[in-house]
């Protein structure tokens, strides 16, 4: 069968399916009911891709650009722009705070770049975000990701009780967090004793990896998951919790 | 000309990365005060530039919509969808009721959710067609995959009660090892690459040109 | 050995045929089956029920609705433990994508009728959303109403009763970040803590919720203590439901997990018996040749 004309079909049944739904209440004839059938249909346009790349599919792909940017602009305007600088600088409570003109205008700098001979004024902008996230960024990131991490690597070899399975975990792990960080250290070769020592560094990323896909498998599947309990119980009423 | 355009603005990035980087070690009310001018001033810039990225992506649909190229209907959606939920959200709010809120239930959030869940499919095909145990390193990953699947499922603690408690062994040492030495690795280069740019010696974030 | 070559040659939409059919069926024919509780969930149960009635927990609800089928259990339940507590609580998302979503959220944890008498600005807050991620957390450590003059609903943070003795991140009595992504944890682990240290005689302690392709990442924070709790995928959802004794999508979903989980693990085994099968005769045919 041709891929339009099964298109076809599938449009039709779907077309004919929710007006049934619609005629015998199962879904109500009103916005939530309408809002439904709209994203079960984007839903199965969104899938027919694992069928082949269709008209359908690349529609409602676009459509998901448009709307995601559309909302991101709005919702960036009334709860970010309006609360934090439009009603400070020109509607304020008590006195405007003009130093609010500042951030304004190395905002509008930043538009410079859709004029070609006046682009290096965004430079000025961009240095300004870039300087001052290293700058907050280093004390911080050496503090919470350096210092306590490495802190916490040395655990005692042995407690007040003695030798347990929890100081075999914990030289474990510093055996691993050595092994891994001599495994990206590349300045000596990965040879005889460091080679091997480097190989202890695999071994322990290869359980994470694995760790990490073991994860991740759980994770599409809770998407897909969800998907499908949204056709099921939301649009055709073919599941109740 | 070269003054303005790249000595000033990694003049300006130095001064900013070194004023902050102290910041953190001067607890006087003047340097906390500094900071809390900084943070707002920083929320408003990244505002700004949410609309910064939408320029080339316009730019390359009105080209095609302009020239009729092949696809031209996709990108005359995109464009329309941009408009009108931006337009409906400027002057009608985004509050729950407000169309924009509809747009919101009813077509981004499905579409999104669906376009990520379609992942799985692959994750699945991926699995049988392409995860082979060729090596020891392949089989330790394999391995450590399906012990810990088995324990993120209940199906897994109905088979026997320990497989969880390995699974949750594995995270915690094993794994937590190995993460703990990709996170101490990227932090070091993360300061590294930061102290480059206060220097001016990383200057990819200018841009090209003069 | 032609049957193993064909297996292994399959077309991958049967594949995709499997795995729907075997969500489908699975949400049809449901096990109910138990929910392991683990270590790490039990922490964040523990923390919020030991903490006094009235105290302030923040929840930074850091996703969109890409991942909102192992995020969003989370916060209900989250929610629906706090208002079970009588505990206050205080929203908001770093990701302007996801601020409809949160509100739905909070709105779904609500609705049961023991909630009724819940009153917005006194039980509970919604910020909204706000971007620039690591610089709302430090304007947070420092100014809450400077950093969300208005809430959700537009209205005068400071002229809420709830947000009148929050002024930064120390006056809160627990930090929950659940995040997809970044802005998100790291975020919060490493420009929320010096805040939130600064808490005495005890730090405010922060907990995460994370998406399972991020959870193995957060486990190095777990081990040191910088968050004291971790919720993981939908199966962190499903244990924190089984927890508070309320089961929700999080729990209903996870036997469909179960089923895809095994049929995954069965199809890994299967292409390699095939594989190494294949090999070892073509091995086989190689040697006789010789």
């Amino acid at each position: 069968m041709r891929g339009s004309t099964l298109f076809l079909l599938f449009a039709i049944a779907f077309v004919v399916l929710n007006a049934v739904f619609l005629i015998t209440q199962r879904l109500p004839f009103s916005e939530e009911g309408v809002g439904i059938i709209i994203a079960a249909g984007l839903t199965l346009a969104v899938y027919s891709f694992l069928y082949k790349d269709n008209p359908a599919f690349k529609f409602a792909e676009h459509l998901y650009i448009g709307v995601a940017i559309g909302y991101n602009m709005a919702v960036d305007w009334h709860a970010n722009l309006v609360p934090n600088l439009i009603d400070p600088l020109f509607s304020p409570k008590d006195e405007p705070d003009y130093t609010l003109v500042i951030p304004m205008a190395l905002g509008i700098l930043m538009f410079s770049r859709f004029v070609p001979k006046l682009l290096w004024l965004s430079r000025w902008t961009i240095a300004a975000i870039v300087g001052w996230g290293a700058g907050v960024a280093i004390p911080r990131s050496i503090t919470e990701n350096i210092l306590e991490q490495a802190k916490s690597s040395f655990s005692p070899v042995a407690g007040p009780d003695g030798f347990s399975l929890a100081n075999v975990a914990a030289i474990i792990c510093l055996i691993g967090v050595l092994s891994v960080l001599f495994y990206f250290f590349f300045s000596i070769e990965h040879k005889g004793a460091a080679g091997r020592f480097s190989r202890i560094g695999v071994w322990f990323l290869m359980v994470s990896f694995g760790a990490a896909f073991g994860y991740t498998v759980m994770a599409r599947m809770a998407l897909l998951i969800g998907r499908i309990w949204f056709l099921l119980a939301d649009w055709l009423k073919l599941l109740k919790v | 000309m070269a003054l303005v355009k790249r000595r000033i603005p990694l003049a300006l990035a130095f001064c900013l990365g070194v004023v902050f980087a102290i910041q953190y070690y001067v607890p006087h009310p003047v340097s906390e005060t500094v900071l809390t001018r900084s943070n707002l001033w920083v929320i408003i810039i990244t505002s700004f530039s949410i609309v910064l990225g939408l320029s080339s992506l316009l730019h390359i649909h009105i080209g095609k919509m302009r020239t009729l190229a092949p696809g031209w209907g996709y990108s005359a959606v995109l464009v329309a969808s941009l408009v009108t939920t931006a337009a409906l959200g400027f002057v009608l709010g985004k509050d729950p009721g407000s169309p924009v809120f509809w747009i919101y239930t009813t077509m981004y959030v499905p579409l999104s959710g669906t376009m990520f869940s379609i992942l799985a499919f692959f994750i699945a095909s991926a699995a049988y067609k392409a995860f082979r145990a060729r090596t020891l390193e392949a089989t330790i990953l394999l391995v450590a995959a399906i012990v810990v699947m088995l324990g993120n499922v209940p199906i897994g603690f109905l088979m026997h009660k320990y497989i969880p408690v390995v699974g949750n062994w594995i995270y915690q040492n094993p794994n937590m090892a190995a993460q703990r030495g990709i996170l101490l690795g990227l932090s070091l280069s993360f300061v590294a690459t930061s102290l480059k740019i206060i220097f001016g010696i990383e200057r990819a974030y200018l841009g090209g040109g003069d | 050995m032609s049957v193993l070559t064909k297996l292994l040659a399959i077309d991958r939409r049967i594949i995709f045929l499997v795995i729907a059919a075997a969500v489908v069926l699975s949400l049809f024919f449901p096990m109910r089956l138990e929910v392991a509780v683990t270590p790490p969930v039990e922490s964040i149960y523990k923390t919020i029920e030991s903490l006094p009635e009235g105290s302030v927990v923040l929840v930074s609800n850091d996703y969109d609705p890409s991942s909102k089928p192992e995020l969003y259990p989370m916060s209900v339940a989250l929610f629906r433990h706090c208002f079970k507590k009588n505990l206050k609580v205080v929203a908001m998302t770093l990701w302007v994508t996801g601020e409809g979503l949160i509100a739905d959220a909070l709105n779904a944890a609500l609705k049961d009728e023991r909630f009724k008498d819940k009153k917005e600005g006194e039980d509970y807050v919604f910020l909204g959303a706000k971007v620039g991620g690591s610089a709302v957390i430090m304007g947070m450590g420092q100014d809450i109403a400077g950093t969300f003059p208005k809430d959700y609903k537009k209205r005068p943070v400071t002229d809420l009763p709830l947000m009148k003795n929050l002024k930064t991140l120390t006056d809160f009595d627990y930090v929950v970040s659940i995040a997809a992504g970044s802005p998100g944890v790291d975020d919060w682990v490493i420009y929320g803590s010096e805040y939130l240290r600064k808490k005495k005689p005890k730090r405010v302690e922060l907990a995460a919720g994370c998406t399972g392709v991020m959870a193995t990442q957060y486990y190095p924070y777990l081990d040191s203590g910088q968050i004291n709790g971790l919720l993981g995928g939908m199966k962190g959802a499903a244990e924190y439901e089984s927890l508070i004794q309320w089961k929700d999508q999080g729990t209903y979903q996870m036997d469909a997990e179960s089923v895809t989980h095994i049929i995954i693990i069965a199809f890994v085994i299967l292409g390699n018996i095939a594989y190494f099968t294949i090999r070892k005769s073509r091995g086989n045919v190689t040697g006789e040749a010789k």
